[in-house]
This record gives C-alpha cells, sequence and structure tokens, in this order.
C-alpha cells in the first residue's frame, strides 16, 4: 500500500511566475546597488520589500520596469527577458512612485485621461472609476498643485489601477495616507490581489507589509539579507528560537538535528539561530539528550518589525 | 500615442503661467519702445530665443527630475520617441510663440501708430539692403529668423537637460552659453558665426551681435539634436 501526500498547492502558482529575477545585480562604477536578488513573484501573490533608505529597492523596481539594466542576472517579467536597458513595452504594470509625480497645473482627472490616452486601451468610465475607487472626486476641478499629499498619493494609485494591470508595482504607497486612507489602500490590494492581480509593494511601514504581503524580503546594501514567508509563518506557527552553546564543537550536533528536522540554521560558532515549528521544551529536552551543553536557550520574537530590527541592525557588520 | 503626447506637450507648455507672463512681458515690452516687426529696431528677434530656455526648456527635466517620465515609459513609449515628442512640442512651441509675438505687434503697431506692412516696388530688385527696404519682406525674413535661432537654442537647451536632473541648471544653462560667447568671443573666433551676413541682411543695430549669437547655434543645431537624442537613450533611467 502506497501513502501519497497532497500539497495544497493555488493553481496560479503553477504557473510562470509574473516577475522572476535570478541573482539579478546593478552596479555603478565598482559599487554594487543591488547584488544577488532572486525571487518569483506569482499571480495573485502579494511580494513586500523592505528596508532602510538607500538600500536598493527603488532600484531593484527600475530595473524591473526595465529603466535601468540589469549589470548581472536575469530577470523576466511577464514572460520578457529584461537584459537591455530603456523602456520597452511591459503590458499591464501599474506604478506608484514615491512622491508621486503629475502634471500639477490640470486636475486630477485630466491628469488620468492624459495618460490613458498614451496606450488608448481604455475610455472616460474608467477613469472616472478608478479615481472613486481610491475615493477621489471625478468633478473636482483643481488643479493637482492644490491637491494634499495624500490625494496626490491617491490620485497616484488611481492611475496605476485604471488600466487593470496584471502586475502593480508600488513604491511606499501609504506616504501621506491618513489611517483611514491606509485601510483603504489595504482592502484595496487585498480586493486586487483576489482578482489575481500581482503586486510588488516596496514600504516602511512594516505592520502593514506583514498584514498584507505573502512574502517579504529584507533587503540591506543591495542584498536580500532575510526572508519572510509570510502564509507559512502564520499558517504553520513558526518560530525562532536562539541557542547558546558552551562549546562551539556541539554546534554540529545541533546543525545536523535541525536539519533532519526541516529547520533553518543561522549563525555559526556557539550562537545559532533556528527557524521554524519548534517546541522549546521538546528542543532543550532533544538536545540535553544528545549531549549537548547549552548555555542559554531562549524563543525570539518573530514578528516582521523584530526581524528587520535584527537584520537591518546586523546586516553589513 | 505620440500625437497625442506632442498636443499635451504643447498645451502643457503654452498654457502655464510662467509661459503666458513671460509673452506678455514681451509684448508689454516692445508694444513700449517699438511698433512692428517690419521696424529694423525690433528688440523680440533676439529676445524671445533667448527667453525660449526659461520658456520650454525644463519641460524634459522636469518629467525627469519628478519621475513621471517613468510612468510614460512603462506605458509602452519608447525613450526615442519620447524625448522626439519634447522635441517636436518644443518646435511647435518655438512656431506659436514667434507667430504669436508677430501677430500681436502688428497688430499693436497698427492700432497705436498705424502702421502698416506694405509691398514695395523694391521687392523685384535685388539689393544688399532689400530685406530692410522693403518691410514685408523684412517681417517675413525676421520671423524665420527667430523660429529657426528659437529651434537652435532649444537644441542647446535639450543637450543641457540630458546632463542634469535640475531644471533650474537646465534654464539657465543655454542662456549663460549664448551670452557669455556673445560676449567674450575672441574676434578670432569671429568665423564660427556663419550667419553674420543674413543677420546684416536684416538689421544693422547693434544689438546685432546678440541675434548673431543665437543663429550661430543654428550652424550647430543638427549636432545638438542628435547628442541630445543619443546621450538621453543611452543614460540609464528615466
Amino acid at each position: 500500500m502506497t501513502t501519497t501526500t497532497t500539497v495544497e498547492v493555488p493553481l496560479s502558482r503553477l504557473a510562470a511566475p509574473v516577475v522572476s529575477l535570478e541573482r539579478a545585480g546593478k552596479r555603478y562604477g565598482h559599487k554594487w546597488v543591488v547584488k544577488e536578488i532572486s525571487f518569483d513573484l506569482h499571480q495573485g501573490q502579494i511580494f513586500g520589500l523592505v528596508g532602510p533608505n538607500g538600500a536598493g529597492k527603488t532600484t531593484l523596481l527600475k530595473m524591473i520596469t526595465g529603466l535601468v539594466r540589469p549589470s548581472c542576472g536575469t530577470i523576466i517579467v511577464a514572460g520578457k527577458t529584461k537584459t537591455e536597458g530603456g523602456a520597452e513595452e511591459l503590458p499591464g504594470i501599474g506604478l506608484v512612485i514615491e512622491n508621486p509625480p503629475a502634471i500639477d497645473h490640470l486636475s486630477g482627472l485630466r491628469n488620468l485621461q492624459l495618460l490613458a490616452s498614451i496606450n488608448n486601451r481604455i475610455g472616460a468610465n474608467e477613469v472616472t472609476a478608478a479615481l472613486r475607487e481610491v475615493g477621489l472626486n471625478p468633478e473636482d476641478k483643481r488643479p493637482v498643485r492644490k491637491y494634499s499629499l495624500g490625494m496626490r498619493q491617491r490620485l497616484a494609485l488611481a492611475q496605476a489601477i485604471m488600466e487593470k494591470p496584471r502586475l502593480l508595482i508600488l513604491d511606499e504607497p501609504t506616504n501621506g495616507l491618513d489611517p483611514q486612507g491606509v485601510a483603504d489602500l489595504r482592502n484595496l490590494l487585498v480586493s486586487l490581489r483576489q482578482e489575481g492581480v500581482s503586486i510588488l509593494l516596496a514600504s516602511h511601514l512594516l505592520t502593514e507589509v506583514e498584514r498584507i504581503c505573502d512574502e517579504v524580503a529584507i533587503i540591506k546594501n543591495g542584498y536580500i539579507v532575510h526572508r519572510v514567508n509570510q502564509k507559512a509563518s502564520h499558517g504553520c506557527q513558526q518560530m525562532q528560537a536562539a541557542i547558546r552553546l558552551t562549546t562551539p564543537q556541539d554546534s554540529r550536533v545541533v546543525v545536523d538535528m535541525a536539519k533532519s528536522r526541516g529547520w533553518v540554521v543561522d549563525g555559526e560558532g556557539t550562537d545559532l539561530r533556528l527557524q521554524g515549528v519548534i517546541a522549546m521544551p521538546a528542543l532543550i529536552r532533544d538536545l540535553v539528550s544528545l549531549g549537548v551543553s547549552i548555555e542559554a536557550a531562549y524563543r525570539e520574537e518573530s514578528d516582521l518589525e523584530s526581524i528587520y530590527l535584527r537584520e537591518v541592525g546586523s546586516a553589513g557588520q | 500615442m505620440f500625437w497625442r503626447l506632442v498636443v499635451s506637450e504643447v498645451r502643457g507648455t503654452l498654457f502655464r503661467q510662467k509661459v503666458l507672463l513671460t509673452f506678455l512681458g514681451l509684448a508689454v515690452m516692445d508694444v513700449w519702445g517699438i511698433m512692428t516687426v517690419a521696424d529694423p529696431d525690433a528688440t523680440f528677434p533676439f529676445l524671445l530665443p533667448l527667453l525660449l530656455p526659461f520658456i520650454v526648456g525644463d519641460s524634459l527635466v522636469r518629467e525627469r527630475h519628478n519621475s513621471y517620465s517613468w510612468l510614460i515609459l512603462t506605458r509602452g513609449l519608447s525613450k526615442f520617441r519620447y524625448i522626439a515628442c519634447k522635441m517636436l512640442g518644443g518646435v511647435i512651441n518655438c512656431l506659436v510663440l514667434t507667430v504669436a509675438l508677430t501677430a500681436s505687434f502688428s497688430l499693436f503697431g497698427l492700432l497705436i501708430r498705424g502702421t502698416t506692412i506694405w509691398i514695395g516696388s523694391g521687392a523685384t530688385q535685388l539689393h544688399p539692403n532689400l530685406l530692410i527696404a522693403n518691410p514685408l519682406l523684412h517681417a517675413a525674413a525676421v520671423v524665420a529668423l527667430v523660429i529657426l535661432s528659437c529651434i537652435a537654442v532649444l537644441g542647446l537647451t535639450f543637450v543641457a537637460s540630458t546632463y542634469t536632473s535640475s531644471p533650474y541648471v537646465a534654464m539657465s544653462a543655454p542662456l549663460l552659453v549664448i551670452l557669455a560667447l556673445a560676449f567674450f568671443l575672441p574676434s578670432s573666433w569671429q568665423w564660427l558665426s556663419p550667419y553674420e551676413r543674413i543677420t546684416f541682411m536684416i538689421t544693422h543695430q547693434e544689438w546685432v551681435n546678440m541675434i548673431n549669437m543665437t543663429t550661430y547655434w543654428l550652424a550647430m543645431s543638427g549636432i545638438l539634436y542628435s547628442w541630445a537624442i543619443v546621450k538621453y537613450i543611452f543614460t540609464e533611467g528615466v
């Protein structure tokens, strides 16, 4: 009798990823701004990018949109390999840029109509519907220069979603939004995900990223220093355990045990971190029974903010 | 797609407050001092080309600076078509501004001084002073030269725009270059102004050196535009 294990994978995940990066990097002169970045963004997935200012997030987004040529690696967007610089047609990409630009002397509606006229794929109804969806009044005749930062941000969102893109790239979309605006944005992104839109979200609002993203990458100095699979950590009660051993010789035993149980091991010498479905009492008991001498063992916070502060504080050192 | 953007570029530039104020300032200055373009004392032939960088010079660099061009380029417009759209829009702006100023000068001249443009008998004679002696031909020559000068100076502006991310630098660099050459060009380099003879056919006034410097760039406008296009296309980013 054979046993079959069924792994539930959403149908959308079986298709080719909408965005796929394989060891992509960008160098200006001798300085690597982005290096060895690899991830896949599937249909209907929200992928978060967090990191300090200057970490390379915007350069990475420019590489994905084709405005910056990768110095190494491969970037595939919607089935097209992007090895050349310069813009090329990327069907169905919506983009929100930090400090959203607009033509200041035109109204919000005229701004969107102008951008929509480039591809001429949608009509006036879709443009006004997009404005209403983000909470702006299409009848508002005021020029954009009289808009508040929050209104400009909403306008940027409207221009990004008005053409029903398959891929949304959002760089700090919550800038200037009030709490109601942040909540509206969250609901909007979740509903777009349900419609099958893939979303790449760069933000400093860790709580929002943690709430809505399926996967999060923490970037520092151009590298992905940590990845958090939100779905896995929420669904399987993942946790992180920190162990300090008395002697570094015991680390081999700990690593072998962790690997046999499918945990992720980080660190070296006497200080190790284990990530996975771990029960602390059982872990300590098992290690003692294997003859490992433990100086300290404790559970670490595994929320995104704790991980971010730990990684951003320690990476690069 | 391309033509819609060109129209938007022209409308977006011409209906900006800054442009309208500059236009009004030019018109007031010329109405006050000179009445018609047929007058050899007219100042606008060199003022408009010199002011053009301030009027439309930040068009490209402003959109690059605030990343608006990123939104446009990700909608499928190539970099070549984008800068071509900007250049064509700029050229149309030159035409519109010159024609509008000419019309306003002529109208004001007619209303205030009763000056009319006439076709003299000299039109049929080839004479070194033909363009000055015949007001209609003179007006047409001035307008043509101003348009060409504007287009040439705009080329200089586009080159500056591809080297800076500051709208203010892009706007002021061409003016500084023109004025610096107008005042400090050594006499041994005067042969670099191949259009000097043309401008002398239009006017003998003292400011001729200024218009020489704008027309001077005509000789290089092809190089300037090509330079700006190549530089922009091969520069990474927006």
